[in-house]
């Protein structure tokens, strides 16, 4: 598993190669996450400037912590998280090893496959409005017609409709982001390797569970962890589709953060909210890290 | 790999000659105005361009932002929050000025308006007292909005029925509906924004009830309040004289609702009655305009909203960006304004200009509409205000909560934040 | 075998139909008059068709700008992104040296963070360096947050590469960059391709940074512009709907472009070697 290049150089030549990269993230990135992290200890509204400003230490955790507010949004965020990825994870799956198989598709039907990802989150939220609008809606017009009473149609004035709408949404929109992880991960597995399990008597069932997925880890990992991470931090699509409401049943911890930050100008208390999203993503990311593993290169 | 390369080599080459073109850098104060993009930027171009004319020493540039409330102020707070001296002249909203002034981001005009009056007397009463933050003036009202009640009235007089006015009016709609097979009844935005809240607050006042009173204490949960809230809510479940529908609906739901034809009335703001009134609509000549709903024992009282013009505290030219506010406050170009785009002027004398009732025909029918149409908790507070006041009013609305509950819990809630907040000796 | 090929044909052709048919309504709503549009039924296909709106769109409010200066933006931070990513990865997947999963998971934290916290900040760096209303500010911003999943993408890539191929090339006399040029790169090339896309679309539909270090007209990319389209009160959903029509188009065409390099096979490229 050892490179034939010497060590000493190797770390140059690596230096070199991370050199660009690096810079780029370290001049950009730094300063407002290290920002962000100290402004979290601060106390910081500045329309209100009486409360004068200064370090609190942990204040705006414990209370974040004691609000019920943001329970909900912390519960709601997890429970959207979950559910979407896992669903975008199945879909996107099939989706690859379809496209993966089915050689005779074209490019015009991948590049369907791949659409609803590649436009903004918030205009896909707009299209889906447009579609289930109460009034003027194809979806509740159609089930109008069906004989649906009109109440039964205003999806998002419930907190269990509004979700599955809000899930729904999501799982439409970015299902390709998996599939394209996945297909990509599906390309480096070579054929002679099923070739060789086909031989030896093992079933398709048999090829996927014990070949494919195993070799399919390293795609996983990545497409996992990413789009988990960007679950969590939910908020565009939520805002255009039901601006938090009905109350605040669909509000997510970005969409509090968001609040916070940019309406109250509670600098300080909605960095707070962005520390304790990115640590549920961190603790996620090495929860998969832990299942998934790094991977290693192939013998 | 070289065709994919090649083909982003050119677009970079493309992109560094885009960038090459920079401005010139013109002599004498360059003044920066923020505003809303469409039709709007278009017509405040246009007196830009004249206000040039009359001061050639000061330039202008028009920066469009977006002109939903809600992004521009995203914009404004990531702006100043960095003390930016890129713009000097700020479009508001007008429930910014208390916390824009409070943050120490707008410059109060007090000492500009003692060297240079105007007649701040005419000025509808509603714009000056949201513009006013501990004394002192911080911005001047630049446009009006107040919310109105739209009716069918082809509709009404086919029946011969009243137009509707009070609370008790709402049960001729039943009728009405069934009579013509309209599909919704009275329609108001019920979406959890801040529009809700709006609305919710005019069916309160219309009940003689009100969130702080006139000594400033909190008095949300309150039988009036309770009976106003009740009656909303009735309106979706019990009367089903509106649709459960309307809490997910904007003003623009409603309004391409009643446009359509599909409602007996709506409640919404003046720059529907323009776009009602266009060839394609379908209620063209067949609606009129009403003060808001009210009980028989309280007075009609709209929510102020609209906007205002304020100056960016770390402008470098705030004399000159004075000149500017003071020039798109004249009387001619307010009219102007209105006109193009039908943001209805901040002077009470206008309401009765000929070209504007021309117009507008309700203007001067409903000026004390506007006139006497009341600002929402003027305080720097005021969006934790609404954020509680949304959260409980959407969640009556839908049926999440009793609208005692709601009322009990948030008067609770901005007990509790007043409590926590509020300035020493100050209150909204 | 062929039940299994009809059942994987009808689960695609049922993708493939929900994938798309919002963006069939919308076209065919972008083409009605707005009277029309606003049906308490709406017809399933219009009965008067109209061009207004896309009309509107690129004579009022000069929308091939916005377009333009989006694929500026995406074009120029894919490149950068996949060009500085690959380097990087490639060190991270084959190169020896101390802390690469601290590395690793140092440039991951970076994408785990709410873009809402980040653009106050941000804002007034790219402010001090005068950048705003520039493609730099953008492409910078773009790129900084798009390199952790092209890093992590083509590390496990890397990964993948078989070490037979770079050995041999070593042994043919060849230094780490003509081995990462010549024999690692062509052989990631799916994954590539993939974090070009994955930047591309990304910087496409970015929409607060974009709404923050931009300022005028000239410079705005596209979802800034759409939300640009709406009045105080009003939505100019015909308006919109064309807009976002008009932007998927590109977006196709170029993942429909690129689509053949992500599907290309390993055995292929180990051929070359």
């Amino acid at each position: 598993m050892r490179s034939l290049a010497a060590p000493d150089r190797s770390s140059f030549w690596a230096a070199l190669f991370l050199a660009p990269a690096l810079a780029v993230i370290a001049v950009v990135a730094l300063y407002p996450l290290g920002y962000t992290l100290w402004l979290s200890f601060q106390q910081k509204i500045i329309k209100l400037p009486w409360l004068g400003s200064g370090w609190v230490g942990l204040d705006h955790y414990r209370e974040l912590l004691s609000e019920p507010r943001f329970w909900r949004a912390f519960f709601n965020t997890w429970m959207f998280t979950i559910v979407s990825v896992a669903l975008e994870l199945v879909l996107g799956l099939l989706a690859a090893l379809a496209i993966h198989r089915a050689r005779l598709l074209t490019g015009l039907t991948r590049a369907a496959l791949l659409l609803p990802w590649a436009i903004p989150e918030v205009v896909a939220a707009v299209m889906w409005l447009f579609l289930i609008n109460p009034a003027f809606g194809l979806i509740p017009g159609f089930l109008r017609n069906l004989g649906f009473a009109d109440n039964s149609l205003v999806f998002l004035a419930h907190p269990v409709t509004a979700w599955t709408v809000v899930i729904a949404t999501d799982v439409w929109k970015n299902t390709p982001f998996m599939t394209l992880m996945l297909l990509a991960g599906l390309q480096v597995i070579p054929e002679d390797l099923y070739e060789a399990a086909a031989l030896d008597g093992a079933t398709g069932w048999q090829a996927f569970w014990r070949l494919t997925l195993p070799l399919l880890k390293p795609a996983l990992l990545v497409a996992l962890i990413f789009r988990t991470s960007q679950a969590f931090m939910v908020f565009g699509h939520i805002y255009t589709l039901t601006g938090g409401g009905p109350g605040n049943a669909t509000e997510s911890l970005a969409f509090l953060a968001y609040q916070a930050i940019l309406n109250d100008m509670r600098f300080g208390y909605g960095s707070a909210i962005c520390i304790l999203i990115f640590l549920s993503s961190f603790i996620l990311a090495l929860l998969y890290l832990r299942v998934l593993g790094l991977g290693e290169g192939r013998r | 790999m070289k065709p994919f390369l090649f083909r982003l080599a050119l677009l970079l080459v493309l992109a560094g000659g885009l960038l090459g073109c920079t401005s010139q850098k013109p002599a004498g104060p360059v003044l920066v105005m923020a505003g809303g993009s469409g039709p709007e930027e278009v017509h405040i171009k246009e007196q830009l361009a004249a206000f040039q004319q009359t001061h050639p020493d000061i330039q202008v540039v028009y920066q469009s932002t977006p002109s939903s409330a809600s992004a521009r102020h995203t914009l404004f707070v990531t702006w100043l929050s960095s003390r930016s001296p890129e713009v000097d002249v700020l479009n508001l909203d007008v429930i910014w000025i208390p916390e824009f002034a409070a943050a120490g981001w707008i410059l109060p005009l007090d000492d500009f308006l003692a060297r240079e009056p105007l007649p701040l007397s005419d000025f509808v009463p509603a714009g000056l007292a949201c513009s006013r933050y501990r004394n002192n003036i911080f911005a001047l009202p630049w446009y009006v909005d107040a919310g109105l009640l739209y009716y069918r009235r082809d509709l009404y007089t086919a029946l011969g029925l009243d137009p509707p006015r009070t609370f008790a009016d709402l049960d001729k709609i039943k009728p009405l509906q069934k009579n013509f097979g309209l599909p919704y009844g009275f329609l108001f935005q019920g979406q959890s924004y801040e529009g809700l809240v709006c609305v919710v607050l005019e069916f309160l006042w219309g009940n003689g009830g009100a969130v702080f009173d006139n000594q400033g204490r909190l008095v949300l949960d309150s039988p009036r309040n309770r009976e106003a809230l009740t009656l909303l809510v009735d309106l979706i479940y019990r009367e089903h004289v509106s649709p459960l529908a309307v809490t997910t609906f904007l003003e623009e739901d409603c309004r391409y609702a009643f446009q359509a034809g599909y409602a007996a009335a709506m409640r919404n703001w003046p720059y529907a009655y323009a776009l009602m009134e266009e060839p394609d609509s379908q209620v063209k000549g067949k609606f009129a305009v009403l003060p808001p709903l009210h009980s028989r024992k309280a007075r009609p009282v709209a929510v102020f909203g609209g906007g205002a013009l304020a100056l960016n505290a770390f402008s470098r030219h705030p004399d000159a960006a004075a000149k500017l506010v003071r020039f798109l406050l004249q009387p001619d170009n307010l009219r102007d304004r209105a006109l193009a785009l039908g943001m209805l002027p901040p002077l009470k004398s206008l309401y009765t200009d000929p070209a504007l009732t021309a117009k507008f025909p309700y203007l001067s029918r409903l000026k004390e509409v506007f006139f006497t149409a009341r600002p929402r908790p003027i305080t720097p507070l005021y969006s934790f205000i609404s954020d509680i006041l949304r959260l409980h009013f959407s969640r009556a609305l839908t049926r999440q909560e009793t609208p005692e509950q709601a009322l009990r819990r948030g008067q609770a809630e901005i007990a509790a934040l007043l409590a926590r907040y509020e300035p020493p000796g100050g209150s909204p | 075998m062929k039940r299994q090929n009809i059942l994987i044909y009808t689960a695609l052709a049922l993708f493939i139909a929900v994938n798309f048919f919002p963006f069939f309504w919308t076209f065919l709503s972008s083409l009605k008059p707005a009277t029309r549009m606003f049906a308490y039924d709406p017809p399933l296909w219009p009965r008067a068709f109209s061009w207004e709106n896309y009309r509107a769109i690129f004579t009022e409010r000069n929308f091939q700008v916005n377009i333009l200066n989006s694929l500026i933006v995406a074009g120029g931070a894919s490149f950068f992104c996949v060009a500085l990513g690959a380097l990087a990865a490639y060190a991270l997947a084959r190169l020896a040296f101390r802390g690469k999963t601290l590395l690793l998971g140092g440039i991951l934290v970076i994408s785990l963070f709410p873009p809402v916290a980040l653009v106050s900040p941000l804002f007034l760096f790219f402010r001090k360096l005068g950048l705003i209303n520039t493609y730099q500010a953008l492409i910078l911003s773009y790129l900084t947050f798009a390199l952790p999943l092209t890093i992590w993408l083509l590390t496990a890539f890397f990964r993948q590469v078989p070490w037979e191929l770079e050995d041999a090339a070593r042994l043919d006399g060849a230094g780490t960059w003509q081995v990462f040029w010549h024999v690692s790169l062509p052989l990631a090339a799916p994954g590539v391709f993939t974090a070009a896309i994955l930047t591309f679309i990304y910087c496409w539909n970015e929409f607060l940074f974009a709404l923050a270090f931009t300022t005028n007209d000239q410079s705005r990319t596209i979802p800034v512009a759409i939300v640009m389209f709406s009045g105080y009160h009003t939505t100019p959903w015909g308006q919109i709907l064309a807009a976002v029509t008009v932007v998927t188009v590109p977006v196709a065409l170029m993942v429909l472009l690129l689509q053949r390099r992500i599907i290309s096979g390993l055995t292929a490229g180990a051929l070359k070697g």
